[in-house]
């Protein structure tokens, strides 16, 4: 089976801080993976990585096939934004372009980045919208929606690019909690429908357990454990993910007093 | 002495013709400047290291001297290096030139002020550098910026008057040789501060539309 995305040794620090170390990860086309871990442990480092948002150190990261980055060296510009192309990412805070239309939000990069005529990227960008619920809402300015419609447009819009890989950061943490529900049946929809390579970087254990093949646990800017959701999330072998499930499962206690 | 109306009359067409001289400088001036000051703002955020340094060093150096001074080195200067420019055409360089540098400050803050993220999203999507600035970057950094840029255009004309020491026939320096030929100095004096206290104020109320307009700061969706 092909790999989407291949992280080989890989190494990274910010100044000082070692963020990912000897990181290893194989992600075969069409997983849906999805990544956990505490705060600080190097989970966006990865997606941001993937998406050439950021260099590596050391060791190689592949992308669909191609070489992303090997060691310090930067691909070129050009090459860099092609190889782009083959990712999409969705972000915490959304991102959206304030100053565009929801519409032109999603269509701006289709027509200015892939060349495709304006009346198509319209056509395909309203599809798009009613796939995520907001059909109605094409015209709108982005401060008019409401933080889980915002995000969803957010995936429209990554989504127009028709990249194979898609790279998910958190992408409910900043919503309300009942505006979570979209959001993820979004995600769920997608995932169903298949086709894409999807990581997830997500504190929703119960929605990572559903919807994912696979799941790593991330501690420390390496991968600790790694295997099907039923072992990882439901009964984990590594005494830090017991450690971190446990805190994590005290936090919705918590959240749910 | 009393203010001789008559005088004033018979002067005033011969003022005006200074007057369009010194609004061509201040447009033509600004139109430099704000050109200028975006090209030297998006070299220093996102040229190479070197030139944004060098690009730094001078906006530094042409802030920190007086445009009288940038005004004679250009007239004086230039004509030896082989560049042979009228005066008008030279103080329009210095007032555009010197301006620029203040706008490219200006501008700096209004590209600042676009977050990170949104880089980041342009980038994800394929956006080249070029696109990003074009697409997303300016049309949220220039809009909050554009009363400050409002500011400097007031500046820049209250300034024009420094060109009469490069012999521009601009207001002011129409008013002093009128004033020569007849030893009168009330009546032209008196009708350039009316002239510039009138479009300073015109400007004024300009910007403030300007201010309600575009003053809120594009905030990130
Ligand atoms: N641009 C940066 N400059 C300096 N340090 C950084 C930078 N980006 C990340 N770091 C550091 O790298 C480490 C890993 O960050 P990363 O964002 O990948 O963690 P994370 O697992 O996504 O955490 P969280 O769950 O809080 O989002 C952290 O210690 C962080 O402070
Ligand atoms: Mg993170």
């Amino acid at each position: 089976m092909s790999l989407a995305l291949a992280f080989r040794d890989v190494g990274k620090r910010f100044g000082e801080t070692r963020v990912l170390e000897a990181f290893d990860l194989e992600v075969p086309s069409g997983e849906k993976l999805a990544i956990i871990g505490p705060s600080g442990s190097g989970k966006s480092t990865v997606l941001r990585i993937a998406m050439a948002l950021e260099g590596i150190d050391t060791g190689r990261v592949e992308l669909m096939g191609e070489t992303l980055w090997e060691g310090t060296r930067r691909p070129p510009e050009r090459e860099l934004r092609r190889l782009r192309l083959q990712a999409g990412m969705v972000f915490q805070h959304f991102n959206l372009f304030p100053h565009m239309s929801v519409l032109e939000n999603i269509w701006r990069a289709p027509v200015d980045v892939a060349g495709i005529g304006r009346e198509e990227a319209e056509t395909r960008a309203r599809e798009l919208l009613s796939r995520v619920g907001l059909a109605e809402r094409a015209e709108a300015m982005p401060d008019q929606l409401s933080g889980g419609q915002k995000q969803r447009v957010a995936i429209a819009r990554a989504l127009a690019m028709r990249p194979p890989v898609m790279l998910f950061d958190e992408v409910t943490s900043a919503l309300d909690p009942e505006m979570v529900g979209e959001v993820l049946g979004v995600l769920r929809d997608l995932a169903d429908q298949g086709g894409i390579t999807m990581l997830l970087v997500t504190h929703e254990m119960q929605f990572a357990a559903e919807i994912a093949d696979r799941v790593v646990f991330m501690d420390g800017g390496r991968v600790v454990e790694d295997g099907p959701p039923s072992q990882v999330i439901g009964a984990p072998v590594e005494p830090r993910t017991r450690a971190f499930l446990a805190s994590v499962l005290r936090g919705a206690d918590v959240r749910a007093d | 002495m009393t203010f001789d109306w008559a005088y004033a009359a018979a002067i005033l067409p011969a003022l005006l013709e200074g007057l369009v001289i010194t609004v061509q400088a201040t447009a033509l001036g600004m139109v430099v400047a704000l050109t200028l000051g975006l090209a030297m703002a998006v070299v220093r955020q996102g040229g190479p290291r070197w030139l944004g340094w060098s690009v730094g060093q001078f906006i530094e150096f042409v802030r920190s001297t007086p445009l009288l001074i940038q005004l004679y080195f250009l007239f004086y200067v230039l004509p030896e290096i082989g560049v042979a420019l009228s005066p008008l055409a030279t103080g329009i360089l210095a007032l555009g030139v010197h301006y620029a540098a203040y706008c490219a400050e200006v501008y700096r803050a209004g590209i600042n002020g676009v977050s990170r993220g949104q880089w980041e999203a342009a980038a994800s999507l394929g956006f080249s550098p070029w696109q990003t600035w074009r697409r997303v970057v300016l049309p949220q950094a220039l809009p909050p910026v554009i009363p400050a840029l409002g500011n400097y255009l007031v500046a820049m004309f209250k300034d024009t008057p420094l060109l009469s020491a490069i012999t521009v026939m601009e207001v002011l320096q129409v008013a002093k040789i009128t004033g020569a030929e007849s030893f009168r100095y009330l009546e032209p004096l008196t009708l350039v501060g009316v002239m510039f206290l009138a479009l300073s104020l015109a400007a004024a109320q300009l910007i403030r539309g300007l201010e309600r307009r575009f003053g809120r700061l594009g905030r990130a969706a």
